[in-house]
């Protein structure tokens, strides 16, 4: 008997009890990692702790499918930093690099201009219709760390719906199975 | 562990886990390499100097720049981003941080940077307070690794007069 | 997989990735090359994939030693009567409805 044998066989064994504790420990994945993922939000104040990029305008230092992890420090913001930031109008947020700063004399106030690093110009024509720079309310976080490939897992899943819910449907049915 | 499922499955995920402690490891490794850059850069001609349509003071220049980069990269450097600002304070902002110049170095070969950069991006103010301002060079990384914690560091190179009136 | 072979194939199962996984960053430092590391931490994981994943003979060397059919016959497992007389003065007879 292989491996999917073996599942099948333990569905067909099972009673109430068992589905109800199988259940709750699947809750229990869930929720876990919602608490993680919150968790990091708070550690990091940035909104979303984990962005996948998803264009090449930052090659060859982050190719599609890395993924950056993302810090939100009161410390001001200077040239070279990495940034991700979200424009009025545009659903899809940006992580490019910081190429102008000008900070303001008594307000502290930042006007910041971006550039991707395989651009050949800097991001006004990104902007918004007739904004020059960016402020600090656009800015979600700044990239702090950096991992290859693994943010592959999420650009195939949004791409490919199907491939989700087979993979849902095939760690459902493995927790379910699971005798701990 | 009683089925070879369950095995593959158990050493997959022990496999993974062990990947990131290693990549974290080579990580938290670069935290204490202590690098030691020498670098030099000269204003040789401001080409020119004039107020933009808009109201911007705008300055194109020439300088030239040797720079010894090698030794910030490690065995878990991808590349290193470099570049060069002019940073000057105005009486509207604190502080003005505008590049002039940027290069991916891609490997510790090439990080011995002798150039003489021609006004790659030009000098721009936001309002006109150029005029006879000391502008500051300074040179600046940021260390893309393998995996794990990125590191930015600077370094003060010269510093320069631009001209009282404009060029043209 | 007897019992003693599930253990020890865990057991060889981590011995061996933690093994690689100090092997390959120790070449890759001193080779200074992540490409290095990240090959032999590969090549350790398929080795270590296929010593605990198959079934190998090694890992049933100590089958269960089950009672013979006719052992259990000659001492009949104790049979619980559903009938509260038999049962005593417990107080589970409430529940054998």
């Amino acid at each position: 008997m292989g491996f999917i044998g073996d599942q099948v066989e333990s569905i067909r064994s099972m009673q109430v009890r068992q589905v109800l504790t199988q259940i709750i420990s699947l809750g229990m994945i869930v929720t876990s990692a919602l608490i993680i993922w919150k968790g990091l939000m708070v550690a990091t104040g940035s909104e979303s702790p984990v962005v996948v990029v998803l264009s090449g305008s930052m090659e060859p230092g982050f190719k599609r499918g890395d993924i950056l992890f993302l810090h939100m420090s009161q410390d001001p913001i200077r040239t070279g930093e990495i940034v991700v930031f979200n424009i009025d109008g545009r659903e899809i947020p940006i992580v490019h690099r910081v190429i102008k700063v000008h900070e303001r004399q008594e307000s502290g106030e930042v006007d910041i201009l971006t550039k991707g690093d395989n651009n050949f110009g800097d991001d006004r024509l990104l902007y918004a219709q007739g904004q020059l720079w960016l402020q600090k309310h656009h800015i979600m976080g700044r990239a702090v760390g950096y991992l290859p490939y693994v943010g592959w897992v999420t650009i195939v899943m949004t791409e490919k719906p199907i491939i989700k819910y087979l993979l849902i449907g095939a760690l459902g049915l493995l927790v379910i199975t699971s005798k701990e | 562990m009683h089925s070879w499922g369950t095995r593959l499955l158990a050493a997959a995920t022990t496999a993974a886990v062990l990947l990131v402690a290693a990549c974290a490891a080579a990580s938290a490794l670069d935290a204490f390499h202590v690098p030691s850059v020498e670098a030099q850069a000269h204003v040789t001609k401001i080409n020119r100097f004039h107020k933009q349509i808009n109201g911007n003071d705008k300055v194109t220049l020439t300088f030239s720049l040797s720079a010894n980069l090698e030794s910030l990269f490690t065995w878990n450097t991808k590349q290193v981003f470099a570049f060069v600002t002019a940073e000057y304070e105005t009486a509207k902002n604190s502080l003005n941080q505008v590049s002039l110049w940027d290069n991916i170095i891609p490997d510790k070969d090439q990080a011995n940077v002798q150039v003489e950069v021609k006004s790659k991006y030009p000098l721009i103010d936001q309002g006109t307070s150029l005029r006879g301002k000391k502008v500051q060079l300074v040179l600046h990384w940021h260390i893309m690794p393998n995996a794990g914690a990125m590191i930015r560091g600077k370094m003060p190179l010269s510093e320069f007069t631009l001209p009282d009136t404009y060029t043209s | 997989m007897d019992w003693q072979g599930q253990k020890s194939a865990e057991m060889l199962m981590q011995v061996l990735l933690v093994a690689s996984a100090v092997a390959a960053f120790l070449v890759g430092y001193a080779m200074a090359d992540f490409q290095l590391m990240l090959l032999v931490y590969a090549g350790g994981v398929v080795l270590t994939a296929l010593v605990t994943v198959p079934n190998w003979p090694f890992f049933n060397r100590h089958p269960l030693k089950w009672l013979d059919a006719a052992e259990a016959d000659r001492h009949p497992r104790p049979q619980i009567s559903s009938a509260p007389a038999t049962t005593g003065g417990k107080k589970k007879t409430g529940k054998n409805k």
